[in-house]
């Protein structure tokens, strides 16, 4: 079984997500959001609604970085939210087999790693919104 | 029999939201009976509820659910024939059976299905109570209903049978009778006809046989039976489950209700009018007045009606540009007036949204008999409930986060509060312990009161448990603030640990929910050895409010206006202290000053004087410097992710018309002292 997913780059890692969880990609400032969690860069005003961004430097442990012309916010749905995710860019709408992580045939050398949004926003919200570092939830 | 061509999923959602309904009302009346078990319109009322659940569970195969209701319903059905006085033992196998049916429809919500679960002991219970073949002689009151004697068709209806018509009329239901007719030959009629009869039991309602089905008359009688039934299913579908060997003829006419139930209700043999369970029977169109409503829909208005208020706050300020710069006199009249209706209606819309959202509290409180009879028997106690003001209205949002609180302090009230009646005896308590529940509005909020008699907390005690538990200041406390500990992690009084509230008293998990998520305040007032007060006290409706917009640096905060006492300059010279704590003075009193720049990690800077807001919050004052006092506006607020308060600051968040989110402050840092 074959799905599409947006892949996009952190650091020199493909990533990439199942296309059903994303409403739309953006650039955006986001505004600070003061106190909160460690992985929260800020938040963006989408239509009204204000919706949280995550940096996916910070919540995959890599060291920060000035923001490049070319990051972008994914805005997904999770659950019942909505979020923002900031990435480094974004590439492509790729095809994978779902059974076995193979690179997409454009780019045969790089290696992709599938994002699950519940490893993202994982478990252990609880009462101060600690997220736990994303476990094992990216299939390697 | 699987049913092709419908939507499975619509059945089993229309199936489940009247069951649900039935299942509660059944267990209301089930309490009511309790006290009142010669009340025959409860037990009326009580058969048919059972009656529907068994049908319509029936059509969609959940054959343990009907079954069980089925028995319950056999049980009711000789308790109002007269049959059966309701004793305790068989009513608790009833509510036993009220029980399991409500778990079985949440098993149904979830997995489409009720298997799994075992209702035999129940069902085998109920089996000696239910109907018997044979009549049995009258118990009790002996107020029995005449039963069907012998083939008389022109017997007038009788109440129970005009009432179980008018309810079926209601239902949209079609009155049917169905003429069976047995070959002279055959040699056992009875046991055909009576196929027959359980066949169109299942999923159809009966109103009469005849000959009767329940006091067998000799066979010979049943050459020719007829069945009265009402149902929704079509005329070839009855006849299909009438379908049985050997009958030789079947013939089914659908009747009208009129001829039966047009000379006036009112001449009901002796009885009183029954208003409560059944409409009035109208002529021409059957109007409801209320319909139900998807919430998904609700909230969606909801939010429809707030961006509308948010764009007439931007026309308004369009307005006022205009004003100042267009001579043409006449454009901006006509704006003027068009803004002018534009706010009145946003304003009733508002007005009757909020309206909508508002249900009466009483869909909390009808839960409070049941759990107080379950505990009382579990623990012995023996438990007077007084409820009142049940009528008070709620946000529709808050009533899922209320409901859990509500119980958890009821279970405290009786598992630690009230006390044995044999200790309630010796202390000269009367042997009943009183819990009182009551609910009234007051100002811009909603108060809850919590009371119970039993034994009270000593505010010594918890000083004891504060001292042990090395909190800091506690030999100092006074007794108010004694009673705040019962609010932290890790308090209790009790010395054991039982299964009904968990781990002892546990109001800290109440006290979270009522200031976190309901944004209000809990107290506890208790007299030592003569009961205890929990008082809670919740906004109306959490979504517009009025607030002060500050501003630091490029963050733009919101403070909600209830909770600001006034805004103005405050002079360098008046402030005293440092970095990690500083005062000043405000109507003589020496009050902690705050930066709101500090969330930010900015320093206070240095100037002559400052911007101001002095907060308020119960009690407690503090004076909150801000870089820019901005307006005063009505602001939307929205509920804010845990992610980005995992610092707890924010009571919500908005946006302005323009986009720029806004952080609206929780402002009971003012007590706390911590910013």
């Amino acid at each position: 079984m074959t799905g599409k997913y947006v892949s996009f780059v952190l650091g020199d890692v493909n990533y990439c997500i199942a296309v059903e969880n994303v409403q739309q990609i953006l650039r955006q400032d986001v505004l600070d959001t003061p106190k909160a969690h460690p992985s929260i860069k800020g938040v963006i005003s989408l239509r009204g609604e204000v919706i949280p961004v995550v940096d996916m430097r910070a919540r995959l442990g890599l060291p920060a970085e000035t923001m490049g012309r070319k990051r972008r916010i994914i805005v997904v749905e999770y659950g019942r939210n909505t979020y923002g995710l900031l990435v480094d860019g974004v590439r492509d709408i790729v095809e994978l087999d779902d059974a076995k992580d193979n690179p997409p045939a454009s780019e045969p050398e790089r290696p992709v790693r599938i994002l699950e949004l519940s490893g993202i926003f994982s478990a252990d919200k609880g009462n101060t919104g600690r997220m736990d570092r994303v476990k094992g939830t990216s299939r390697e | 029999m699987a049913l092709t061509g419908i939507d499975e999923g619509k059945l089993k959602k229309a199936f489940l939201e009247d069951a649900d309904e039935l299942a509660q009302k059944l267990n209301q009346s089930l309490l009511l009976l309790e006290n009142e078990p010669d009340n025959r319109d409860l037990v009326n009322e009580i058969f048919r509820f059972l009656h529907s659940l068994k049908s319509e569970s029936a059509l969609l195969n959940f054959n343990v659910f009907s079954e069980l209701a089925h028995k319950m319903e056999d049980v009711f059905d000789r308790v109002r024939e007269g049959e059966l006085t309701l004793e305790k033992p068989v009513l608790d196998l009833i509510f036993t059976g009220s029980d399991l049916i409500a778990d079985m429809l949440t098993a149904i919500a979830r997995v489409s299905s009720d298997a799994g679960f075992d209702t035999s002991s129940v069902v085998g219970g109920l089996s000696q109570y239910a109907a018997s073949m044979a009549p049995a002689p009258v118990a009790g009151a002996g107020r029995a209903l005449p039963s069907e004697k012998t083939a008389d068709e022109e017997r007038p209806w009788s109440d129970a049978e005009k009432r179980q018509l008018f309810e079926a009329r209601d239902r949209r239901e079609g009155f049917f009778r169905l003429t069976i007719a047995i070959d002279e030959s055959e040699v056992m009629k009875f046991p055909r006809a009576y196929l027959v009869f359980t066949n169109l039991e299942a999923s159809t309602n009966i109103v009469r046989t005849i000959p009767s089905m329940t006091e067998v008359a000799d066979d010979a009688s049943y050459a020719k039976t007829v069945i009265f039934l009402t149902a929704k299913e079509e005329e070839t579908r009855i006849k299909a489950m009438a379908e049985v060997d050997q009958i030789s003829s079947m013939e089914l006419d659908h009747l009208g209700y009129a001829e039966i139930l047009s000379p006036s209700r009112t001449s009901v043999e002796g009885g009183k009018e029954e208003k409560k369970t059944y409409a009035e029977p109208r002529k021409g169109l059957q109007e409801k007045t209320t319909i139900r409503v998807d919430t998904k829909k609700l909230d969606d208005l909801w939010s429809l009606i707030a961006e509308l208020i948010q764009q007439k706050s931007h026309i308004s300020r369009i307005y006022e540009r205009l004003s100042r710069v267009d001579e043409r006199g006449a454009v901006r009249e006509e704006l003027g007036e068009s803004f002018d209706s534009l706010d009145k209606l946003s304003t009733n819309m508002q007005q009757v949204m909020m309206e909508t959202r508002m249900i009466p509290i009483s869909v909390i409180f009808n839960k409070l008999p049941r759990l107080v009879r379950d505990l009382s028997r579990k623990l012995g106690k023996s438990i007077e409930l007084a409820v009142s003001g049940e009528d008070t209205e709620i946000d529709r949002g808050i009533v899922e986060a209320l409901s859990d609180p509500l119980t958890h302090i009821i279970r405290n009230s009786i598992d630690h509060g009230i006390e044995s009646p044999a200790d309630r005896d010796n202390l000269g308590k009367p042997e009943k312990g009183r819990v009182r529940v009551s609910a009234y509005q007051q100002g811009r909020g909603i108060v809850i009161e919590l009371e119970d008699d039993g034994t009270g907390i000593d505010p010594e005690k918890l000083r004891e448990k504060a001292v042990a538990m090395g909190i800091e200041g506690a030999s100092e406390l006074d007794e108010a603030g004694l009673l705040d500990l019962v609010f932290l992690p890790g308090f209790s009084t009790a010395s054991e640990v039982t299964d009904i509230s968990g781990r002892g008293v546990g109001l800290d998990v109440v006290a979270t929910k009522i200031k976190g998520d309901l944004k209000g305040h809990v107290t506890l007032n208790s007299v030592p050895g003569e009961g205890t007060l929990i008082t809670l006290v919740l906004p109306l409706t959490l979504t517009i409010i009025n607030a002060l917009l500050v501003r630091a640096d490029r963050l733009v905060y919101a403070i909600p206006l209830s909770g600001v006492d006034s805004t103005g300059k405050v002079l360098n010279t008046e402030i005293r202290g440092d970095d990690g704590h500083r005062t000043c003075t405000w109507m003589d009193e020496e009050i902690p000053l705050f930066y709101v720049g500090a969330l930010q990690g900015k320093k206070l800077p240095r100037s002559d004087e400052y911007y101001a807001a002095i907060l308020s919050y119960g009690m407690d004052r503090a004076c909150l410097i801000v870089d820019e006092l901005m307006e005063e506006q009505e602001i939307v607020v929205k509920p804010i992710d845990d992610l980005l308060n995992s610092m707890k600051r924010f009571a919500g968040i908005s946006v302005l018309e323009d986009g720029t989110p806004v952080y609206i402050l929780d402002t009971s840092f003012v007590q706390e002292g911590i910013l």
